[in-house]
């Protein structure tokens, strides 16, 4: 989401800079008398003069800026996934989120008899939570759950951590 | 910018729509007060008044188009500029020693560039060979900046013996600079060390 709102916020300046730019010297050429120079401005003019404020189309556009406005609304609104996890190693140290996937993915990979392990990091108050799918014999669960424990350890995460693991026999489609 | 301030920005634009939207759709079923629904969106005299309070109506267009660019201007600015915070700039050593003579007057002055003490700090912490990368941002004032620190490390490294290492490389830093970083802040990227995939 920062990535989108980032690139969001250049493209609403873009068009901030380049529309405010256009707007100046479109109303330098009326004050001229010169012709347009992008925007056709008669057309606009009869367009903007004859649809009524009760039109079904203004009513479209009117709920599609609404929807529009309401979804811009829920995604800054609700819970971001945090880019790094506080580790109780000394005040300051963070470490980076998706680097903590990945290494617990990969501890989980090394079991033998599993593949395909996806990790998710989430991060609950002063504890963490893990959540471990792979494909594999779920009778390997508890050597997972020692390998991604392990893990944990080395990464000084904090020791109340929560670890959900779910092992399937097949690869399951999304 | 920084991701606060973007969220916030788009925060209030998606209020705005919100509003204009629900606004409109009132207005559209004749339900907002003041707004005929068989009006047109724009008076058609609208033209004649611009046209008679000339020069004014095209000036205070261009002023109004001068003024969307300026902000988009600025806020692209504000997109395209790497730190949110503003890094700590060249420095007076005195800043951090103090005068030495006594009314204030030394034999001249030591500019301190902090991007070279940035950059002397990542040296220092990429002579550890389990940091393969390090990136130092310096912000606030001397003599007290905030110091934040960005590490790729191996992914054998423990991080306990990491965190000595840094902290020595962060009182060395202290030592030769004069600087007494108010607040540390560490953030570790562990290399991958194979290939998994994350959910």
């Amino acid at each position: 989401m920062r990535v989108v709102n980032r690139l969001a916020s250049l493209l609403l300046a873009i068009i901030l800079l380049g529309g405010g730019l256009l707007l100046a010297a479109e109303a330098a050429a009326v004050a001229l008398d010169l012709p347009s120079l992008l925007v056709d401005r008669t057309s606009w003019f009869d367009t903007l003069t004859t649809t009524t404020v009760g039109d079904p189309v203004i009513f479209a556009i009117a709920i599609a800026v609404g929807v529009l406005g309401l979804l811009i609304l829920l995604t800054q609104l609700r819970r971001w996934t945090p880019n790094r996890l506080a580790v109780p190693l000394a005040d300051g140290w963070h470490l980076h989120r998706r680097s903590v996937e990945h290494r617990l993915a990969g501890a989980a990979d090394r079991v033998p008899g599993v593949r395909d392990a996806r990790a998710r990091v989430r991060r609950h108050g002063d504890s963490w939570s893990s959540r471990i799918r792979a494909v594999g014999d779920p009778s390997a669960r508890p050597q997972v759950e020692s390998a991604v424990r392990q893990e944990l350890d080395r990464l000084a995460a904090p020791p109340a951590d929560r670890l959900d693991i779910e092992l399937s026999r097949e690869r399951r489609t999304v | 910018m920084s991701h606060a301030g973007n969220r916030v920005l788009w925060t209030v634009i998606g209020l705005l729509l919100t509003a204009l939207g629900a606004a409109a759709a009132v207005a559209n079923l004749g339900h907002l007060p003041g707004i005929d629904e068989r009006a047109p969106l724009i008076w058609s005299a609208f033209r004649g008044v611009f046209r008679d309070i000339s020069p004014w109506g095209p000036i205070v267009t261009i002023a109004l188009g001068l003024l969307l660019a300026f902000l988009g201007w600025t806020l692209l600015r504000r997109q395209l500029r790497r730190a949110s915070d503003p890094a700590m700039d060249e420095y007076d050593l005195r800043a951090v020693t103090g005068d030495r003579a006594a009314d204030g007057s030394g034999p001249g002055i030591t500019i301190v560039q902090g991007s070279s003490l940035a950059d002397g700090l990542e040296r220092d912490l990429t002579r550890d060979p389990q940091i393969s990368r390090a990136s130092v941002w310096l912000t606030g004032d001397p003599p007290t900046p905030e110091v934040r620190i960005k590490l790729y490390v191996s992914p054998q490294a423990p991080l306990s013996t990491l965190r000595e290492y840094v902290q020595a490389a962060v009182d060395r830093f202290a030592a030769t600079s004069g600087l007494r970083p108010r607040h540390l802040d560490i953030t570790a990227r562990v290399d991958a060390g194979g290939t998994a995939r994350v959910h």
